[in-house]
């Protein structure tokens, strides 16, 4: 079968990858049908991001059943699905605390796409475990945003927002993390929510989608109102996420909290860079900063908003500018990402 | 009567301080009997703290009510009472997320003791909604905790320890904030608590507190067990408060964390102090750093922790190293606190 996979030397098409076989009693195969790219896969083609060497890429995946091994009950062959990156082994430290990516025998070190293979390939092995089952109005392609879903919705556990009326919200980065935050947000009540995007086009992109309650900002414009605002103890933001990994956006972020605000990372920085930051201002304004990285029990309930989102008419992502690829025009798909042609690509490994 | 103000150049004694009237029909005269003094008050002595230029210091009062305003329902002369140090105005964003600290309308950092009169004097004036009753089983000094045991419960909340059984705990500094954290943790059943403290003696102090699971180490050996654990993702600590605000401790504090592990600072730092953190490991490694400050409506919930501890016989204070002083004697108390000589230093007016 066709695979796209890691090497040393970055990405490269495998056209003759063994299809996978079953690997215990609980093992699925899948049929892929959509995978998306993430700025992770992005990382990985530039050697920041920890994978095995030869993995097969992709972990934003749906598909269809293709087999089931013997001891499978809960799926039927041609059923669609979606499926779960990585999960913990729910029966240590860290599992019983809701943070099972940093399981020790599961998490990070089972993750589809990074150390498993991944959906950049026709067909995949995964455990039953990891599959969700998805209704038929939800396009394989929305289907396989319920990975990046899920990991948006976790910063909401490690970066509560106190109050939907009243709180102050600020997004740095208009990408498609940032646009897809904005629009969870949005359509949950959040009232005050603003988004930082460098671009004009995209600026522009995001205006014509029309949201409510939405402002959009260049940088250096908000920049600016902070530098106009630095004697007001009361301006500010109560929720900064940060999903641009921009060490200058990041300091920034910190700048822009208000008393008892917090910063959550999700984008990812780079590995060698340090921020300066004033502990003084931090402690006695209470201010927060936290990582969000991923929580894998929370894979269903991210299925489940997807699913929201689709029928309430919020996922239309020709509004965003998206496009399909096949498995051959990866690098295509990778490039247009790159220029800014898109912002978000999926490739559809059955076509 | 006799008070002790701050002036610009540090701490005086007045001995003909006018006795408090009442200022609104909820006013309450409260006769003080012990007035703790904190680490807030010495920056204040030293210069380093806000506060009213003339005001009476000290916030960690407990007393008798001696004469109440008109409009004052529930407190009669001769109640025994503790003192809240602020009051958020319940009408704004921040009072409405309970962060009345930050209070738009009455700019809720402790107000006794800084901008109005506190209590390091025989007798103090304060609202009626700062008033709270104790019972008789608790001491006068016992009370006078409540204030700083409602921001060390705040530091706890915020460190947000997930499994009491099995998250691994670090309080940093031994000296009586660490100390009463310490108490309080070990008393609602956390059971890997490690305190690190530098000095020797303290380290033997706390050892014949005889505390259930607590381990004392020197900062020293605390590095070096890190050091000699590095590459090891799982060594480390869940949560880590800091009562120091020791820039250093801070620093290697942090490289303590295990993943997903969350640092609070509880002890406040100098003005300019700033570190430098890896954004990259505490991203992928959903690491957390939080300041904790106080909150004024936890007060209600430190005077019941207090009245527990106090029960459990776990308010020892004079096992800890305190002692308690005349307001004449201010001087000295404020002295031996600062040369270490005792950890906890009451004034009984």
């Amino acid at each position: 079968m066709k695979a796209v996979k890691y090497g040393s030397d970055g990405l490269y098409l495998d056209r003759n990858a063994p299809i996978p076989e079953f690997e215990h009693d609980h093992s699925v195969i899948i049929r892929v049908k959509a995978v998306g790219i993430c700025g992770t896969d992005f990382d990985i083609k530039k050697g920041e991001f920890p994978v095995v060497d030869g993995v097969i890429l992709g972990h934003e995946i749906s598909g269809a059943v293709h087999k089931i091994a013997s001891g499978v009950t809960d799926f039927k062959q041609g059923q669609r699905v979606a499926i779960n990156g990585t999960r913990g082994c729910t029966n240590c430290y860290f599992c019983n605390v809701n943070k099972s990516m940093f399981c020790s025998k599961g998490g990070a070190s089972k993750y589809y796409g990074v150390v498993r293979n991944g959906g950049f390939a026709e067909y995949m092995v995964v455990d039953d475990a990891d599959l969700c089952a998805i209704p038929d109005d939800l396009s394989f392609q929305k289907a396989s945003m319920s990975e990046p879903m899920s990991s948006l919705l976790h910063i909401l556990d490690v970066a509560p927002i106190d109050d939907k009326e009243q709180s102050k919200v600020l997004i740095i980065g208009g990408g498609i993390a940032g646009l897809n935050i904005l629009n969870y947000l949005n359509f949950i009540g959040v009232k005050n929510i603003t988004l930082i995007q460098r671009s004009a086009h995209r600026r522009k992109l995001i205006a014509d989608m029309k949201f409510k309650n939405v402002t959009v900002v260049s940088d250096t414009d908000l920049h600016s109102e902070y530098l106009q605002n630095s004697g007001n103890p009361g301006w500010g933001f109560d929720n900064v996420i940060d999903c641009s990994g921009n060490t200058e956006a990041i300091a920034n972020g910190i700048k822009y909290l208000r008393p008892a605000g917090k910063l959550a990372l999700y984008g990812l920085p780079s590995k060698d860079v340090s921020i300066n930051m004033n502990i003084y201002d931090l402690m006695v304004l209470e201010k927060c900063i936290t990582g969000a990285l991923y929580q894998v029990n929370n894979f269903k309930e991210g299925v489940d908003v997807l699913i929201e989102l689709s029928r309430a008419g919020r996922l239309d992502f020709d509004n965003y500018g998206v496009k399909d690829y096949t498995l051959d025009d990866y690098e295509k798909a990778f490039n247009d990402l790159t220029d800014r042609k898109i912002i978000k690509a999926f490739i559809l490994p059955s076509t | 009567m006799k008070a002790v103000r701050v002036t610009s150049d540090g701490l005086h004694l007045d001995r003909n301080a006018q006795i408090p009237e009442f200022e609104h029909e909820h006013s309450v005269i409260i006769k003080v009997a012990v007035a703790g003094i904190c680490g807030t008050d010495i920056n204040i002595k030293n210069g380093k703290g806000r506060c009213k230029d003339g005001a009476i210091i000290g916030h960690e009062t407990s007393g008798i009510v001696h004469a109440v305003a008109s409009g004052v329902q529930i407190f009669k002369p001769g109640q025994r009472v503790a003192i809240k140090g602020t009051r958020g105005c319940g009408n704004c964003y921040f009072c409405s997320v309970r962060r009345s600290m930050y209070c738009k309308n009455r700019r809720g950092i402790i107000y006794y003791g800084t901008t109005r009169n506190g209590g390091m004097a025989e007798f103090m004036v304060v609202d009626d909604a700062d008033t709270y009753l104790i019972p008789d089983d608790l001491s006068f000094q016992g009370a006078s905790m409540t204030e700083p045991m409602s921001s060390l419960i705040r530091s706890a909340y915020i460190a947000s320890i997930e499994d009491k059984d099995n998250s691994k705990v670090l309080v940093i500094g031994g000296g009586i904030a660490g100390l009463n954290l310490v108490n309080y943790l070990d008393f609602i059943g956390v059971k890997h608590i490690t305190l690190t403290q530098r000095s020797e003696n303290r380290r033997k102090l706390i050892a014949n507190l005889k505390f259930k699971n607590v381990t004392v180490l020197s900062d020293t050996e605390l590095h070096s067990d890190y050091l000699q654990n590095i590459g090891d993702q799982h060594w480390g600590f869940d949560n880590i408060i800091d009562c120091t605000g020791n820039s250093e401790a801070i620093e290697n504090g942090i490289k303590y964390l295990r993943p997903a592990g969350k640092f609070v600072m509880y002890g406040v730092p100098s003005k300019d102090f700033s570190i430098n953190i890896n954004a990259f490991d505490f991203m992928f490694r959903e690491k957390q750093i939080s300041g904790a400050l106080v909150q004024p409506n936890d007060f209600e919930d430190a005077l019941n922790v207090i009245i527990k501890l106090s029960r459990a016989g776990r308010l020892n204070f004079h096992n800890y190293g305190a002692k308690e002083y005349n307001l004449e004697d201010f001087e000295t108390a404020f002295s031996d606190l600062e040369s270490r000589k005792i950890i906890k230093a009451f004034i009984l007016p």
